[in-house]
């Protein structure tokens, strides 16, 4: 038996290595991950309902609850309109990553005109964290989201701070400031969906 | 000789806005030669190093020196702040092409509390301003409320907030503690706005073209809802009356009883 070198004994290992670190990559992006076998991906996959593609205002389409109306999908801006649209249930799995759900938080910060919850809308602010997208200017949209507080629930936000009453200052009583009536609420979507944009059209 | 200061209504209506916009008040050839020197860097430096002076000691010679003798501009300037105001800062307002983020909304003064006096800020437009170029971004009637600075970045868009969309030589006189932003600028031209921010050296009382109102006009005015208030439309009214009592030197006026209904402690 012919005696190999240290270094090459090295070389061979590392070749090795290579090669079994290549197959096993494959394999997981199959969806062949240790412990499950490959039909388990297929049967995981949770499509939501599917609900009908409403036009957008730029000629895009969108994936809305509301399909009647047309929605902003928060998920993205569309580029040639800088608007965005507004998707509200996106909760199938992806069989592109095994059918692993990868949650993200949306929050939506409502300011009513009173601090109750069926008050109209008077500012709003959005923050996604399922986009890598920086934030567009401020100001830029100009009807509200919703309506009223209550109506963001009944598309499925979740109410998660709710303003206190508190009065003013002894002496500050005519003191006008910030809106008063901050209500924050969230979504917790899954952000390895694909979007849910029409073929052919980029967002 | 037709007097260009501000009416008594033009004047109550700055109070409940916060704003006076007068449109293509500058020539054509005047905007032109200022926006080359502002391109120019003209208007650059300091801002701050002739804080104090007399504004019609500012930039002798200049376009922007003959923009302030443009006499509807001398008269609304002299309406809100008086005949020979003070110098405070100016600043040359760009946005780049293609600039989307734009700014967060603000107010520029938290550190002045005065209650009834005030300074005003100018927005000179010199070229036109479509609505994709993003122009200053104003909320009208927010000049009463008492934030600090940015904090209000939070507001990403708030029910009636107005974006200037103008003629070239359009210029926006305002409250210096009015909300605002300059927006993204989704063109291909850069966007050009220059501000002048103006101390009056008088007390701010009947400067303008004064003339007796009936009360019921007047409260019209007064009694406008801003769509944010909420809550707060009622003290935004007492507000008005009181600025209102001090530009007409009248500390009794009234309407509807506002505040003389809570003025009778003894």
């Amino acid at each position: 038996m012919r005696r190999l070198s240290e270094p090459k004994v090295e070389a061979v290992l590392g070749n090795v290595r290579s090669t079994v670190l290549a197959l096993l990559q494959q394999a997981l992006k199959r969806g062949e991950g240790p412990g499950k076998p490959q039909s388990q991906a297929s049967t995981t996959q949770v499509h939501a309902i599917r609900i009908p593609f409403a036009p957008y205002s730029c000629g895009h389409s969108i994936e809305s609850s509301h399909a009647s109306q047309t929605k902003r999908c928060w998920l993205r801006s569309h580029a040639c309109c800088r608007k965005r649209c507004y998707v509200t249930d996106v909760a199938h799995r992806s069989p592109e990553r095994g059918g692993r759900v990868r949650t993200r938080q949306q929050v939506l910060v409502l300011y009513l005109a009173l601090p109750q919850l069926d008050s109209r809308v008077v500012g709003w602010s959005f923050y996604d964290g399922a986009s890598q997208q920086d934030r567009e200017a401020h100001g830029v949209e100009v009807e509200p989201p919703y309506s009223s507080g209550l109506e963001a629930l009944r598309d499925g936000w979740r109410l998660i701070e709710y303003p206190r009453l508190e009065n003013p200052a002894p002496g500050r009583e005519y003191q006008v400031g910030y809106l008063q009536a901050e209500f924050v609420f969230e979504k917790i979507i899954d952000s390895s969906a694909p979007l849910p944009v029409a073929e052919g059209e980029s967002v | 000789m037709v007097d260009l200061r501000l009416t008594t209504s033009e004047m109550a209506s700055f109070v409940t806005q916060g704003t006076v916009r007068c449109d293509e008040i500058v020539p054509p050839e005047l905007c032109a030669r200022v926006l080359e020197e502002m391109k120019g860097g003209a208007y650059g430096g300091d801002i701050f190093k002739n804080t104090g002076e007399l504004l019609t000691e500012q930039w002798p010679g200049s376009g922007m020196q003959a923009v302030l003798q443009v006499p509807k501009v001398r008269a609304v300037l002299e309406s809100l702040v008086g005949p020979d105001p003070r110098y405070d800062h100016h600043a040359v307002h760009l946005s780049p092409a293609g600039n989307l983020r734009g700014q967060d909304i603000h107010q520029d003064a938290e550190y002045d509390v005065r209650r009834t006096a005030f300074d005003i800020q100018a927005s000179f437009f010199f070229h036109d301003v479509t609505a994709a170029m993003g122009g200053t971004l104003f909320l009208p009637g927010s000049h009463y409320r008492r934030v600090r600075v940015s904090a209000i970045g939070r507001y990403q868009n708030i029910v009636g907030q107005e974006q200037t969309v103008c003629k070239a030589g359009t210029v926006v006189f305002w409250h210096h503690n009015l909300w605002h932003c300059g927006r993204g600028n989704n063109t291909d031209q850069t966007r050009y706005m220059f501000k002048l921010r103006v101390n009056a050296r008088v007390k701010q009382e009947r400067l303008f073209n004064y003339t007796e109102l009936p009360v019921a006009e007047l409260r019209k005015i007064f009694e406008v809802r801003h769509p944010f208030s909420g809550n707060d439309e009622r003290t935004e009214t007492l507000n008005r009356i009181r600025l209102w009592r001090y530009l007409t030197g009248d500390a009794s006026w009234d309407c509807t009883s506002w505040w003389s209904r809570i003025e009778n402690e003894l």
